[in-house]
């Protein structure tokens, strides 16, 4: 392995992870995130949150500089952790995240059942009043530039009734009020994604028609999975960045298409190579 | 549920210096009339999918309609585009609602005679139920529907059972059908791209979503008849080149052997029927077995040699 | 470490006195006593350990191999808790599943409080219910240890009250090392009664075993405690005995699940015990073990519903997020029944900290194996063990995945996980075997 050349990440061709150009676009941006659950982003997307609050990457990127003025709100929003999860393995990574006051961290995972959701047969009205929150406090962020973290907002449909464009609405109206919204959603297949599935109650079926929808309107995909020939001493997984549907609008910007394979050391050390 | 498709013939742009010239001309002639909104089509259907998006032929529709209003009604866009003269979220709002507005919007420009295009950036948001009666409400005299579906989203059974499907009822009502798909490019297969979209994954390539891409135009004349072109359509440089069916198959194989030997190797049209008419005798043999395609079967016939000593020749 | 010696004594409620400063009274004198001569010796004495009393006939060893050093702040963390130890990993407190080799495989040297299990299993064996005793009663005999203060408690769900009779007791040595056993404890009794004689000579005899280890009577009490964790982190369970007494509604609670549709009130029924405990108790680590999950002999229908399953086991780990300090969570569920290529199966997958599956080896294979250790029918192992994932490290986005690489065995006395290799077989070597021993003789 001593000719493979360890990489930094970049996902624009300007070099950069999330450009400046696109938290000072009008238009709001949508990025998924998929992965196995086998390989799960925490690391990126802390790295993600990194390079959105100060302008480093320091897990994955050396080369970046952090921005002169720290003028970016960052909202995580997650269904299946607590904000102890992200804020604690934080500051590894470089960040302290819970004194970082441009940090917001909206746990709808701790009282989604004992409290937002008590009826997860009949939710619609429930998720909606629980959205209302979310966008007031989004909206009611300090500064315009925004970028906005969903983790699993497709656990809605497998544990609730909701349909996939009730909740393909709410993630539209979130996108709104950001710059960028980063959806980080597992797509496990067959389980989570089978577009062969036709019964329409099947949460599969309503999880494969919600991320679909989404991938039609995204900018940018980031793909996670493990190796397909199994596990690996050296290599934790692939990683695949490619554009999406729609371009983004800013004149230069192109997406930096490629392959990656990274691996992920003890102390959360990232190594990425090129495939 | 329609799977893009997509040819394993390459230098599919080569196409088109084969055919005559007037061919090439008539149905060029045609396609720009009908993104220049010339013809007289009411409803242009583009039908997009996961790895080419209809958002570039959107775009390039625009450019050529530079002077007529645009009215965006928009299900997954956020923000106006940038060619649209008017803009409605369209998003939950009820079906009734959403054609007074479009209303509000058409009827001072129809007053006026003036030409107006409506976008729908996805019909797919429409219930099945609701479509007939959307278009056919919408359609008025100078306005033309333009209405993108993906093919590729999930199907929702209608509650009426023998209801044709959406695609089936759009592609029936449309007086034009535009299908996107990406150009084919030698490391991607339809069968990769079959795969990856099994899983919802991209594959790393530039034919994807790019801003060339394919395009199979369907046209219903006024006669009756319906004429299906096929183009390569670069909307960086506003090219449109054609590409012929028959061409994809046959311009592979016989420019490869052309002018390899003083022998004519290429097949006529009559002896490749012949040809893929011959049984073939494994293929019986496959039968027999069921479903065991493409295993090796050997029966053991009383002159055929086996050495019992031998561990590796089990014929079982 | 994490094996056991056979001769390693396993349970010893003299601890009371030395390792919880607290205790007062007459445990003042430190306790332990070295007996050096008494090769494995056993003693889980049944009905002595929940009581106060010292019992200084309960020998421990000292030996200055098990003897670590950890930073001080550590020992203090872990000092009254009994059973909890850092994490080999990632430093979380963490304790033993009952299983000394899932404690291996799980790479933490057992669960990190405040995480979750999943031992799913295919086929019509129950060698998973087998995990979960084990880990139910690791609960019971760390409470047992300490008689001071409440250190553990199981709550189990959808199981009746008997399940607590199926328990597994301590594994107590062989049968020949049980006589053995039971003739020191005869010899013993007999120094009950000189015990007020004794009592100061034991502890000039421990004093002796001090200096010869180079300890100093001061710092000795610590790294003892430290020592005394390591030996009642984990116990060896023989699964043909009974936890005897069996458990008491002090140590274990059971809440039903029959004909409940609503998983709200299963889990306020659990927030309600757990909130209980830790009043009591607030270092206390609870134990739930929900064997079998989702069968349908317990479980109503509309249980399989998703909009049942997932809110439910989202609502779980949000009580092990809440109550980090202190719970711990096993499940095993039947993959015959929820695949794990399903939905349910992936969805249980991203809420479970931890998943390991079993799969025990078909007839074929059964057969195949025991054909190639006839002459060791010892290392016949009954399936393969996958792990698909691994608490914290998982999450951190490691690749934990380990599919067919561990095959494990259950026998009498413990429940093994060994590193898989296809058996050889090898008869011409064994014809060999033979012919040299004959020509031996």
């Amino acid at each position: 392995m001593t000719s493979v050349q360890k990489h930094y990440l970049t996902l624009f061709n300007d070099n950069s992870i999330i450009p400046e150009s696109v938290l000072e676009s009008e238009h709001p941006y949508l990025s998924i995130v998929s992965h196995n659950i086998g390989t799960s982003p925490f690391w990126l997307s802390n790295s993600l949150i990194e390079n959105g609050l100060i302008g480093t990457a320091s897990a994955i990127n050396k080369d970046l500089s952090p921005r002169s003025t720290q003028d970016t709100n960052v909202v995580f929003i997650s269904f299946l952790n607590n904000e102890d999860f992200y804020v604690s393995n934080s500051k590894k990574s470089g960040i302290d995240l819970s004194i970082n006051s441009n940090f917001k961290f909206i746990d709808l995972f701790s009282d989604l059942f004992s409290n937002r959701l008590k009826d997860p047969k009949n939710a619609s009205r429930d998720v909606e009043t629980m959205f209302d929150e979310v966008k007031k406090i989004i909206h009611d962020c300090q500064h315009k530039k925004r970028i906005v973290f969903i983790e699993s907002p497709e656990f809605l449909l497998s544990s609730t009734n909701l349909t996939p464009n009730q909740l393909v609405k709410h993630l539209f109206e979130i996108n709104k009020f950001c710059n960028l919204l980063v959806v980080i959603s597992a797509q496990d297949s067959p389980q989570f994604v089978n577009t062969m599935a036709y019964e329409h109650s099947d949460p599969s079926f309503k999880i494969t028609d919600f991320l679909l929808k989404l991938y039609h309107r995204s900018n940018i995909n980031i793909n996670m999975q493990p190796l397909p020939t199994g596990r690996a001493k050296d290599i934790t997984g692939c990683l695949t960045v490619t554009k999406g549907s729609r371009p983004f609008e800013i004149p230069g910007l192109r997406v930096y298409e490629k392959e990656y394979m990274y691996h992920i050391g003890k102390e959360l050390g990232i190594d990425i190579y090129m495939r | 549920m329609t799977k893009l498709k997509m040819s394993s013939s390459s230098a599919a742009s080569k196409c088109c210096f084969i055919k005559p010239k007037k061919m090439v001309d008539n149905s060029l002639i045609l396609f720009n009339r009908i993104i220049g909104l010339k013809e007289n089509t009411p409803f242009i259907l583009i039908l997009d999918g996961f790895f080419q998006s209809s958002y570039h032929l959107l775009n390039e529709i625009a450019s050529k309609n530079n002077s007529t209003k645009i009215l965006y009604l928009s299900y997954e866009t956020l923000r106006k585009p940038h060619y649209a003269d008017f803009f409605i979220e369209a998003l939950d709002t009820p079906v009734k609602t959403l054609l007074a507005k479009v209303t509000d919007f058409a009827k001072p420009l129809n007053e006026k005679k003036e030409k107006l295009v409506i976008v729908v950036d996805s019909m797919n948001y429409i219930q099945s139920e609701d479509l007939v009666f959307f278009i056919s409400n919408i359609a008025r005299p100078n306005v033309y529907l333009i209405g993108v579906y993906h093919t590729d989203l999930m199907q929702y059974q209608s509650p009426n059972l023998y209801y044709p499907s959406e695609i089936k009822l759009l592609s029936y009502i449309a007086n034009s059908v535009m299908e996107v798909s990406p150009l084919p490019e030698n490391n991607i297969d339809e069968e990769l791209l079959d795969y990856k979209f099994s899983r919802l994954e991209y594959p790393v390539s530039s034919s994807i979503n790019a801003e060339k891409f394919r395009l199979t135009l369907t046209s219903k004349r006024k006669s009756g008849r319906c004429i299906t072109f096929r183009y390569v359509v670069d909307t960086k440089s506003h090219e449109y080149q054609v590409l012929r069916k028959q061409d994809e198959k046959n311009t592979d194989e016989q420019e490869l052997l052309e002018d390899l030997t003083t022998f004519n190797l290429n097949t006529s049209l009559k002896q490749k029927l012949a040809k893929e008419q011959v049984e073939l005798p494994f293929m019986e043999a496959q039968e027999n077995l069921g479903s065991y395609g493409g295993a090796i079967v050997y029966e053991f016939e009383k002159d055929d040699d086996y050495d019992e000593e031998d561990p590796y020749e089990d014929p079982f | 470490m994490s094996f056991r010696r056979r001769g390693e004594v396993l349970n010893s409620p003299s601890i009371q006195g030395g390792s919880n400063p607290r205790v007062g009274g007459p445990q003042a004198v430190p306790q332990r006593g070295v007996l050096p001569n008494r090769p494995g010796t056993h003693r889980a004495i049944p009905g002595q350990q929940r009581v106060a009393v010292p019992n200084p006939l309960n020998p421990v060893k000292i030996g200055p191999q098990h003897i670590q050093k950890p930073p001080e702040s550590t020992s203090d963390q872990y000092a009254h808790r009994i059973g909890v130890m850092p994490s080999l990993v990632t430093s979380e407190p963490t304790v033993s599943t009952g299983c000394s080799d899932l404690d291996k495989v799980l790479l933490h040297k057992g669960l990190p409080i405040g995480k979750s299990i999943l031992v799913e299993e295919t086929g019509s064996t129950d060698f998973a219910s087998v995990l979960v005793k084990c880990f139910a009663s690791q609960g019971i005999i760390h409470n047992r240890i300490s008689g001071d203060q409440k250190q553990s408690h199981v709550i189990v769900l959808g199981l009746p009250h008997s399940w607590a009779n199926e328990l597994p007791g301590l594994y107590k040595g062989s049968t020949k090392e049980q006589k053995k056993a039971k003739i020191e404890s005869n010899e013993s009794k007999i120094s009950v009664d000189n015990l007020a004689d004794s009592t100061s000579a034991r502890n000039e005899n421990n004093m002796k075993i001090a200096w010869r280890y180079g300890l100093s009577k001061n710092n000795e009490t610590s790294k003892v405690t430290e020592e005394e964790n390591n030996k009642n982190y984990q116990h060896q369970f023989d699964i043909t005995s009974r936890l005897i007494p069996s458990p008491s509604q002090h140590e274990i609670s059971f809440v039903p699940v029959s004909n409940v549709h609503n998983f709200s009130v299963i889990i306020a029924q659990l927030d309600e015990i757990i909130r209980r405990q830790i009043k009591q108790s607030p270092s206390i680590r609870i134990r739930i073990a929900i064997p079998n999950f989702l069968t349908p002999l317990l479980y109503h229908p509309s249980c399989s519903s998703p909009t049942f399953i997932f809110p439910f086991i989202s609502s779980l780990r949000t009580l092990l997020r809440n109550y980090s300090n202190n719970l711990v969570l096993m499940t095993s569920i039947s993959s015959d029944l929820y695949p794990s290529e399903s939905l349910i199966g992936a969805c249980l997958l991203s809420l479970f900290d931890s998943v390991v599956k079993l799969q025990p080896f078909n007839e074929e294979m059964t057969q195949l194996i025991e054909k190639a250790y006839k002459s060791e029918p010892s290392k016949i192992q009954h399936g393969l063990l996958h792990v698909l994932k691994i608490p914290t490290l998982s999450d951190r986005g490691m690749m934990m995945v380990r599919q067919s690489e561990y095959a494990f065995k259950n026998g009498r006395k413990k429940f093994e996980i060994e590193e898989w290799s296809i058996p050889v077989e090898d008869d011409a070597n064994e014809n060999d075997a033979q012919t040299t021993k004959s020509v031996e003789f």
